[in-house]
């Protein structure tokens, strides 16, 4: 079984197009951003079009979709799940459809994944969406007893370079502890023991260090007044500290890419500006080694911030004292996806079941 | 339309109004001379302001064809673009002024300021963006595009248009006028028919160009024309590139369409519409031919160009494994079995005589009870040409589908094709350069018998490429393999001179013998029988001439 060579077709939705890949095993053999040409505002109605687009761009350049073994899409705002590959099933489409948890672009990903694997009479699979909860409820406590913490997290990137790390070390994940994280437009540093996530910040709700465009904790009164302030425009107050914070705030600057280029000409205000991140960011690796209770074999920092030498090496100076520090820098959800499907198919790992 | 009142204005206000009113304002008499003007009128009008005016016919600053028709029909003319005897440009409104028996007394005519009116026209509509913004898109546009707008008064080029021209004309003479006649005619039908031409023109001796042509209609109304030029040698050649790159992972990935099936001659294009024919009509189809004749290739291809290629194509084949051929096909415990995994796709069964009887006619009966009609197209195939068709229910049922594939030798006139194919695909595998076959060499192919059929043409040429460097342009004899011309030549001269008698009557005998194996489709008894010697006979004739006695 194991010498076999598995197709695996990828699909991670995005807002304006639909990114697609072929692995054999985990090697790329084809990868394409299928751009959305229909004007449709209404995610659900973009289904069938997302499929046809799919199934074409693939036939047409005369890619054999006999051929392939298994669909993996990017899975969506769930219930909350612990993390793994989960066989998509009629539930878990009908939870997407029902946005059960919230409407996002991702809840496409295994609609799409299930319609074209249904055809094909192969499963089809999502890998550890955003609302994997491994959370302890220890850790899901807070100060106000009827307010709970959320697990929601890069879960997929975030248990993808821990089992990298493991593989590198030798080891397997469920035997060691780390430290993961992940630096981009959200930040989000996770405590994984034994291959869970015990206690994680939760990035989107504004918890923990700021990133790229979100503002990260803020003083609770500072915050009621700039919402008595904000009255009835909460929403844009919510837009505000989601998106246009953090980096984005200090340097004016719309891409990640922009602060790579400030920060390789020596810009002063934008190194300022990842001094203070890198100290949030540290002082949340230790928060999470306290959660470890000190026993950390690594510490890895993961995303595209972690592009940055500079960041990376003024968060390394303060956390090298708890582990070694790995960087994975970037982020590659395809290869995750197809990576997460293969270890089902080789039967390395049994495919979970969504079921509630 | 204003009514006096006996005739008579009250002078009071009528001057008031007169005065004050926001436009310019001229009233005529009968004899249409100038009445009452106001300062607005004059300054529109650019007269000097110590000229009298006051009596003077308004023929003398323009011409009152307009005033004429506005007294005789009485009716009001609104804004007409009007040209002043000194060149000045203003709009005026004509209005008759009429009695109680509603008969003309005098003519009002309201004048406003050419450019503040057509500045607040390009306000309100898009008549601004129609000229400006237009060709300020074309700029960025990758492709050669002009506009013809608006009203055809004006035409515009954008800088990849005029280099592509330039660039095109440069070595023919007259060609530019040429394009440029042609353009304009197909403007002209573009506007009439209103609607999208493409077309693709030779101008002079080897240009060809693809000129894509479409009306610009914005609510119905038509405001000019677009077009859009190309290198048709250029476009030609990037689709011709893509294309052969397409053909080539269709092969890696065993995902053919029917055009990848080459040949013109009529037997091939006979199998494919048969095929095609019964493909669509959901019946079984079986696919007979020499090995090497394209059976799977014919298979997968009416899989991957059908509306089935969204589902499963699987191919079964006996490699031995006959003791738990029923599981595989039908399923046991928790294995589906393939005919339920290819539900709604292609089956393929290759070489079915060699499959058990009961486990076809097992298949035969499934189809033919399936009343959901989306279980699966089944198509089988068989290079067994000698042997009869068992009698079975399944091969009963079957042989109503029958394909037949011609062997090499019967379609010599693709060889060409097949060849040219071939070489195109390997060069670019292989970075080559070759684009031509020596003449004498596809003379030999031509008489040469290709028992293994394309698939041994298929591996020759490879061959040959793979030999090739890259300076070599044609395909030579010193490329193949030695000892294929001794297969090849051999067959050419049946007895030459010089020959002892012994020597002619053999090779008489062996070719005769040859010849009538291959009609009878290598059917052993069949060509004794035709030869009039016993089958015995046959064979040790075939061995005292090498002469292959397996099956095909």
């Amino acid at each position: 079984m194991s010498n076999r060579t598995f197709r695996i077709l990828v699909i991670n939705p995005l807002v304006h197009s639909t990114k697609i890949a072929i692995y054999e095993n985990d090697r790329n053999i084809f990868e394409q951003d299928i751009l959305l040409l229909e004007q449709e505002k209404d995610l659900y109605k973009q289904i069938d079009f997302r499929i046809t687009s799919v199934t074409e761009t693939i036939i047409d350049l005369g890619l054999n979709l006999s051929s392939i073994d298994a669909v993996c899409g990017r899975g969506g705002l769930l219930r909350p799940i612990s993390g793994g590959t989960y066989r998509i099933n009629d539930k878990m489409i009908s939870d997407l459809i029902n946005g059960i948890n919230g409407t996002h672009v991702s809840n496409l990903g295994a609609i799409i994944a299930y319609n074209i694997a249904n055809k094909l009479n192969v499963n089809a699979y999502i890998v550890d969406p955003v609302v994997v909860d491994e959370m302890t409820s220890l850790a899901k406590a807070t100060g106000r007893p009827e307010i709970k913490r959320k697990s929601i997290f890069h879960a997929l990137n975030q248990k993808f370079v821990a089992r990298e790390l493991a593989k590198q070390l030798d080891k397997k994940v469920e035997n060691l502890s780390m430290i993961v994280a992940h630096l981009d437009g959200g930040v989000t540093v996770g405590a994984h023991f034994h291959g869970k996530v015990i206690d994680v910040n939760n990035g989107l709700d504004g918890e923990g260090p700021f990133s790229f465009e979100r503002s990260g904790s803020l003083p609770n009164n500072e915050l009621i007044n700039l919402s008595v302030e904000a009255g009835r425009q909460m929403q844009q107050l919510k837009q505000k500290l989601i998106h246009q914070s953090g980096l984005k705030a200090y340097l004016r600057v719309n891409q990640i890419s922009d602060v790579i280029n400030l920060v390789q000409q020596k810009d002063t205000e934008t190194m300022e500006a990842l001094g203070i991140m890198a100290y949030q960011v540290a002082k949340e690796i230790g928060k999470m080694a306290a959660v470890l209770e000190g026993e950390v074999d690594a510490v890895i920092l993961t995303g595209n911030l972690a592009k940055m030498h500079y960041l990376n090496s003024r968060i390394i100076n303060k956390v090298s004292w708890i582990a070694d520090v790995f960087t994975f820098p970037g982020e590659n959800v395809l290869l995750a996806l197809a990576r997460g499907t293969l270890r089902v198919l080789e039967g390395k790992e049994q495919a979970k079941e969504y079921d509630f | 339309m204003l009514f006096a009142n006996d005739g008579q204005f009250d002078n009071i206000t009528s001057e008031t109004i007169i005065k004050n009113f926001p436009f310019g304002l001229l009233i005529l008499n009968g004899s249409k001379q100038i009445e009452e003007i106001n300062e607005h009128a004059i300054n529109y009008m650019g007269i000097d302001k110590n000229t009298p005016l006051i009596g003077e016919s308004l023929s003398r600053f323009m011409s009152l064809d307009m005033v004429e028709s506005v007294w005789q029909q009485r009716k009001v003319v609104f804004r007409t673009e009007t040209l002043l005897n000194n060149g000045e440009k203003v709009f005026c409104t004509y209005s008759p002024i009429l009695d109680k028996k509603g008969i003309t007394i005098k003519t009002f005519i309201i004048i406003e300021e050419y450019d503040s009116f057509i500045e607040k026209v390009r306000e309100q509509t898009d008549h601004y963006p129609m000229t400006e913004l237009i060709p300020l898109i074309a700029e960025y546009s990758p492709d050669a595009v002009s506009f013809i707008l608006p009203n055809f008064e004006k035409s515009y080029y954008n800088n990849k248009w005029n280099l592509l021209v330039e660039q095109m004309c440069k070595y023919e003479k007259n060609a530019r006028t040429e394009l440029n006649m042609v353009l304009a005619q197909i403007v002209k039908d573009t506007i009439k028919q209103r609607r999208k031409i493409i077309q693709v023109v030779t101008i002079g001796n080897n240009l060809e160009i693809e000129i894509t042509s479409k009306p610009i209609i914005i609510s119905g109304k038509l405001y000019g024309c677009f077009q859009m030029i190309k290198d048709y040698k250029e476009v030609n050649k990037y689709k011709r590139q893509y294309q052969l790159a397409t053909s080539i992972i269709r092969k890696l990935e065993k995902s053919y369409l029917m055009d990848d099936l080459v040949g013109e001659s009529f037997e091939v294009i006979m199998a494919k519409k048969q095929a095609i024919l019964y493909s669509n009509m959901n019946v079984p189809v079986f696919l007979k031919g020499e090995q090497g004749t394209g059976k799977e290739l014919m298979a997968r291809a009416l899989h991957f160009d059908s509306k089935r290629k969204e589902y499963p194509f699987k191919i079964v084949r006996v490699n031995g494994k006959e003791e738990n051929l029923e599981a595989i096909l039908f399923g046991e415990g928790s294995n589906s079995g393939i005919l339920q995994e290819v539900r709604k796709g292609t089956l393929f069964i290759d070489e079915c005589m060699a499959f058990p009887k009961q486990i076809l006619n097992r298949i035969a009966e499934r189809i033919e009870n399936d009343t959901a009609d989306d279980l699966f197209q089944l198509i089988v195939s068989t290079s067994n040409l000698d042997e009869a068709l068992p009698r079975s229910l399944f091969f009963d049922w079957i042989s109503r589908y029958q394909v037949e594939l011609p062997p090499l030798k019967k379609r010599k006139e693709d060889i060409e094709l097949l060849t040219g194919h071939f070489i195109e695909q390997y060069n670019s595998r292989y970075k080559t350069n070759i684009h031509s076959i020596d003449k004498d060499l596809l003379t030999l192919f031509q008489q040469y018998d290709w028992p293994k059929n394309i698939a041994e043409l298929e591996s020759l040429i490879e061959s040959a490429v793979l030999k090739a460097d890259y300076s070599e342009t044609v395909l030579r004899k010193e490329l193949l393999p030695a000892h294929l011309f001794s297969e090849l030549e051999k067959k050419e001269p049946t007895f030459s001179e010089g020959m002892e008698l012994q020597q002619a009557i053999d090779s008489f005998e062996k070719d005769y013998i040859k010849t009538t194996l291959e009609n009878n489709h290598f059917n052993k008894t069949k060509t004794a029988k035709q030869l009039g010697i016993s089958i015995r006979s046959l064979y040790y004739k075939m061995d005292k001439y090498h002469m292959d006695r397996g099956s095909s």
